[in-house]
């Protein structure tokens, strides 16, 4: 036997089997126990948080929505309000992996997981998150992913759930470019959030993905935004901004100047898409 | 571990190694509709049903079985009458190579179950999990419309 398997029922439980050398938690286990099949990962003992309850909520107050460390993307997805009050999440989630995978995987471990592709985590970046661990420490999105599949989580200490906060925004976006539609990993993904005064933008949050080694923000383009109409002059220069600040690289997926035009093309969605404030 | 579990309406006990997949595990008890294609969650050919979701029995380990209600292929048949689904596939001929049937059948099921009336858009992506490698989805397609009317 490779590793050892334990299901804590209680949170203390969890602190006790966690200290053991080796040890990994799992929820769905949708990329652990494939990082394992492809020797990536070598654990001596596997946690199933699956069968903790006070990690399996969602809830929400008037600032936030709170998602619990295991609940499945297709959970969050039934949820009904995430429709409503945060489409950009709804559209992302929407498009991670497959029904099975989404029956199984959590949007925290598309968090935990720190993969620049992750669609989720996309999400989470425009909507400036934050990540509830066990001793109570609340840390933002951007802090949180260090790398790719690197995080700020010390030893010891677990993700007990997301902090969403609710924003309303005019005009949400979310496209993933993969090499086909289903069962995807992106190439590029990109996501962004608009908040419209008149006819003009008022705030944006721009987004991408696979892009660099953690998804990244656009500060430049949204502080450019500010004001602006969205018309071909304004994505002509929006565009021009997204090839400098994409750093991509080459892989099994798409090459680094495939990806680099491929961001600076899909901004264009603004005027094919006809999306105007 | 000792895994106690409903597989296919049957109370069931049976010992698993703790890294034993779900997979290999349900394959040793028998149900050898339970295929393995791709071992990484891309293919969709080892799809049962827990708890009345479709997922990959390859990414799951046989421990995690413990407590659930399973379906596998096998436990679809009731008095030697095929379920619709599985009577779709064969009257529409939605089956060439037949390896990535099983899986296709389950993620049908569970599209169904929850979504008795689905649009083709719907099916399309209640099935997308599962690959063909004979690529005869215009069938399958017409299969889980038809079961869907049959069961409505």
């Amino acid at each position: 036997m490779d590793y050892t398997f334990v299901a804590p029922k209680s949170e203390e439980e969890l602190l006790k089997e966690m200290k053991d050398e080796g040890t990994y938690l799992m929820s769905g286990g949708t990329d652990l126990l494939v990082k394992i099949r492809i020797g990536k990962v070598k654990p001596k003992k596997i946690v199933s948080l699956s069968k903790i309850p006070s990690l399996k909520f969602i809830k929400e107050n008037s600032e936030e929505l709170i998602v619990g460390a295991t609940v499945t993307h297709a959970e969050l997805l039934e949820y009904k309000a995430l429709r409503e009050e945060f489409p950009i999440l709804f559209d992302a989630v929407y498009t991670i992996g497959s029904p099975q995978i989404r029956n199984r995987g959590t949007l925290a471990g598309n968090v935990i997981n720190a993969s620049p592709a992750g669609d989720g985590l996309l999400a989470l970046y425009l909507l400036e998150a934050e990540i509830e661990l066990s001793n109570g420490k609340i840390v933002g999105i951007e802090d949180f992913v260090t790398g790719p599949s690197k995080t700020a989580l010390k030893k010891g200490e677990y993700v007990r759930a997301i902090h969403i906060p609710k924003s309303k925004w005019d005009i949400h976006y979310f496209e993933k470019v993969g090499q086909r539609n289903a069962m995807t990993i992106s190439v590029v993904s990109v996501g962004w959030l608009i908040k419209c005064e008149n006819d003009k933008i008022n705030e944006m949050r721009m987004a991408f993905g696979s892009v660099a080694p953690t998804v990244i923000r656009l500060r430049d383009v949204e502080e450019f935004a500010k004001g602006k109409k969205i018309t071909k002059e304004f994505v002509d220069e929006v565009s021009k901004m997204v090839k400098s600040d994409v750093k991509p690289i080459d892989d099994v997926r798409a090459s680094a100047q495939y990806r680099q035009k491929l961001s600076s093309n899909i901004v264009y969605r603004m005027i094919e898409e006809g999306i105007k404030c | 571990m000792l895994v106690r579990f409903k597989l296919n309406g049957e109370e069931v006990e049976a010992e698993a190694q703790d890294d034993e997949r779900a997979l290999d595990f349900l394959r040793r008890l028998g149900m050898k509709s339970v295929k393995e294609g791709c071992g990484e969650g891309e293919c969709g050919a080892c799809t049962i049903i827990v708890n009345g979701r479709n997922v990959v029995s390859c990414l799951m380990l046989a421990p995690e079985l413990d407590g659930t209600e399973t379906w596998t292929t096998e436990g679809l048949s009731k008095n030697g009458e095929l379920d619709p689904v599985q009577k779709a596939f064969v009257d529409l001929g939605a089956i060439q190579c037949g390896f990535c049937t099983p899986g296709m059948v389950m993620s049908a099921k569970a599209l169904l179950d929850k979504n008795p009336n689905p649009t083709e858009e719907e099916i399309k992506k209640g099935m997308e999990g599962n690959l063909c490698r004979c690529t005869g989805y215009f069938k399958i397609v017409d299969a889980v419309k038809k079961a869907a009317k049959e069961k409505n």
